[in-house]
């Protein structure tokens, strides 16, 4: 314990300048210091919290260093191989959603149903863009993004049947593939798909699901409504 | 370790997954959950400091027995179409972990069981940190409280025996939203926030998510006669020397066009006979503007006593409730989706973020009952940062000591340093202790 003459204080830590006005201290007696602590209690320290919060930051930064050198890579070996065909870039735009996702899933305080969500839009917007930049040949309207739907239609049964007590939690996950089979739907109205069974059974999937929860799932189903769409 | 009898615990309730509880946030709380990030937790801490070690298994133990108690703190946040809920939450308590992040660190409520508090320790140290959408100071308080009575109760089952596992007979586990309630419509003309900009204290940085501390400890016998002196209570005479200490620190006694302005939290439980344990407090800033070349920390206290005297009565707390609430209750608003609520909240939270200097804040004294308060030697409370808002203090008082905690993003100590200098000159005996973060 020591004590700064300047500002005319006591002070806990163990330093050798007073950290206000950085004056050099020296420590007082032991009787001075039984004394302070009479007065004020004993030291109550914090721990260096500095090492672990860098070591997190390094974890993260490692990864993207990572990342942007294996992309540079990438690019290279593309240009010399088959520059006419920009593949790279696909490796690329992978990259980036990996980091984002890692990110996102590590640090987001969003729920678990909510996170889903966005991870299929997300996962939808890169395969279009994929799809768009490898000829446009549609597949990623064709099959890819019905067959994410059908993936988040599964997600959804299987979410609710592993977290049984708080199956109500999934529903709105469960409306939003309702939500995307329409408009997979929509878009096959418009000729931008043109094979109707994909989402035939995307739309067929999500309804079934979704009338089966609400007629089994009953009053907690509305609960769950009636707390969503509070006014 | 002996541990005493558990089983006089509340027997465990099982909730029906259809009749889930949930409940509305209040008013402020609709705020916290928009303008929450890493960086501007709106987490706040408070501390106990036993005369002890702290053991993490009997404070688990206490924690698990207390928590059921306290239907505030059992909800986990979630996002509506039009609004924030909070829905109950049948969890296991929250792990009780060592202190390792910086003090009011941001809480993911999706981790921590959902919770929206946390519970650490380090050494004689129990720390309790409370997102501000479930409850304030006073909710915090109570809380922390007792879950030190039943970590005492656990820890020393020979020397408490006479004591009953249960919460303190004369708690009020109260959970009305006391701002809905005390909203009268009136001709009142409300009063809304400022958005005029005042002095914002900026400075080279600590590191990122770093948060500096300095508990500056003051027998409050002392304080209070040498606020006595000066004609104000202990609480005007914190705020004025803080706003001193800016005014000399960092304006260097020069002229400002822009006021410093300190924001002080005002519990509305007094003025509308409420007891619950929800949000129930305003906002009043104490005010200060340097128009001449020079003024004496005598004619400072006396400016920021006014400005608190005028702006706490009964009449212009009820305007700013007035104005904080009707924006709640007016229909079109809450047919606005959450979403765009969301961004118009952070607009208008962004227009008015730098309408202050910093805030201050009392949550009163934490003196606990006897037989425990020979076990504690001290309370802390401290803020997280907010926008604008670069330095904050706190301060609650127990056995006879008050605790002012500034926690701060700057590397700077010199409001500080002249903060504690000033008291220390009024002839009050300080001792500070900091969080290390200043140091290599």
């Amino acid at each position: 314990m020591y004590r700064c003459d300047n500002c005319n204080i006591t002070i806990y830590d163990n330093v050798d300048v007073c950290p206000l006005c950085h004056q050099v201290i020296d420590d007082i007696s032991e009787e001075e210091e039984a004394k302070v602590i009479k007065t004020f209690g004993a030291p109550s320290p914090y721990p260096d919290v500095r090492k672990i919060t860098k070591r997190t930051e390094l974890a993260m930064k490692l990864i993207v260093f990572l990342s942007i050198i294996a992309e540079a890579i990438l690019i290279v070996i593309n240009y010399f191989t088959t520059p006419k065909i920009m593949w790279s870039l696909v490796s690329g735009l992978a990259f980036v959603y990996f980091l984002f996702s890692l990110r996102y899933w590590i640090s987001h305080d969003s729920g678990f149903a909510i996170k889903l969500g966005i991870q299929i839009t997300l996962t939808m917007i890169i395969l279009a863009v994929i799809d768009h930049f490898t000829g446009s040949k549609g597949w990623s309207f064709e099959w890819a993004i019905p067959g994410i739907i059908l993936f988040g239609d599964a997600m959804a049964l299987f979410l609710m049947m592993l977290n049984r007590q708080r199956w109500y939690s999934y529903t709105m996950f469960l409306l939003y593939m309702e939500l995307l089979s329409i408009a997979v739907m929509v878009l096959h109205g418009f000729n931008k798909i043109t094979n109707i069974v994909m989402p035939i059974t995307c739309i067929a999937l999500s309804s079934l699901f979704m009338l089966a929860t609400i007629i089994f799932g009953d009053r907690a189903f509305y609960r769950e409504f009636r707390r969503r769409f509070r006014v | 370790m002996d541990k005493q009898d558990t089983t006089l615990k509340q027997p465990k309730r099982v909730v029906r997954d259809s009749d889930i509880a949930w409940d509305k946030l209040d008013n402020t709380a609709n705020l916290f959950p928009v303008i929450a990030t890493e960086d501007m937790s709106n987490v706040y801490r408070i501390s106990a400091v036993l005369k002890e070690e702290v053991d993490r298994v009997c404070l688990q133990e206490a924690l698990n027995m207390v928590l059921p108690n306290l239907p505030i703190f059992r909800m986990r946040l979630k996002a509506g179409m039009f609004w924030y809920y909070f829905e109950a939450n049948n969890r296991p308590a929250p792990l009780v972990t060592e202190e390792a992040s910086y003090p009011g660190a941001y809480i993911n409520k999706s981790k921590n069981q959902q919770y929206m508090f946390r519970v650490t320790h380090y050494k004689n140290r129990i720390n309790l940190e409370v997102f501000h959408a479930l409850t304030d100071g006073f909710g915090g308080v109570i809380f922390l409280k007792e879950l030190v009575y039943q970590y005492l109760r656990l820890a020393h089952p020979d020397e408490l025996k006479g004591e009953k596992n249960r919460i303190s007979t004369g708690v009020f586990l109260d959970t009305e939203d006391s701002y809905l309630k005390n909203f009268k419509k009136t001709s009142k003309h409300p009063k809304g926030y400022k958005s005029n900009r005042a002095v914002t204290v900026t400075g080279e940085r600590l590191g990122k998510n770093e948060m500096g501390v300095v508990h500056g400890y003051m027998p409050i016998s002392e304080l209070k006669a040498a606020a006595k002196k000066y004609g104000a209570t202990i609480n005007q005479f914190l705020v004025a020397t803080f706003v001193y200490a800016v005014y000399k620190e960092y304006l260097r006694g020069n002229t400002s066009e822009d006021p410093i302005s300190c924001c002080v939290p005002v519990n509305l439980r007094p003025y509308y006979d409420s007891h619950t344990m929800k949000n129930f407090f305003v906002m009043v800033s104490a005010e200060f503007k340097p128009e001449k070349d020079s003024y004496t920390y005598e004619e400072v206290i006396k400016i920021v006593i006014d400005s608190l005297k005028e702006q706490i009565t009964p009449d212009n707390l009820a305007k700013i409730l007035y104005y904080n609430v009707s924006n709640e209750t007016n229909f079109i608003l809450r047919l606005v989706p959450l979403v765009i609520k969301n961004l118009a909240i952070k607009q208008v939270y962004g227009a008015s973020a730098h309408a202050n200097t910093a805030t201050i804040t009392n949550i009163g004294s934490l003196d606990l009952r006897e037989p425990y308060n020979k076990y504690v030697d001290r309370f802390y409370a401290m803020l997280s940062m907010s926008k604008g808002q670069n330095i904050k203090g706190a301060c609650c008082s127990c056995n006879g000591i008050m605790t002012f905690t500034f926690s701060s993003c700057l590397a700077s100590l010199s409001i500080q340093k002249k903060f504690f200098q000033l008291i220390a000159n009024e002839g009050v005996n300080v001792a500070i202790e900091t969080n290390d973060v200043y140091y290599e």
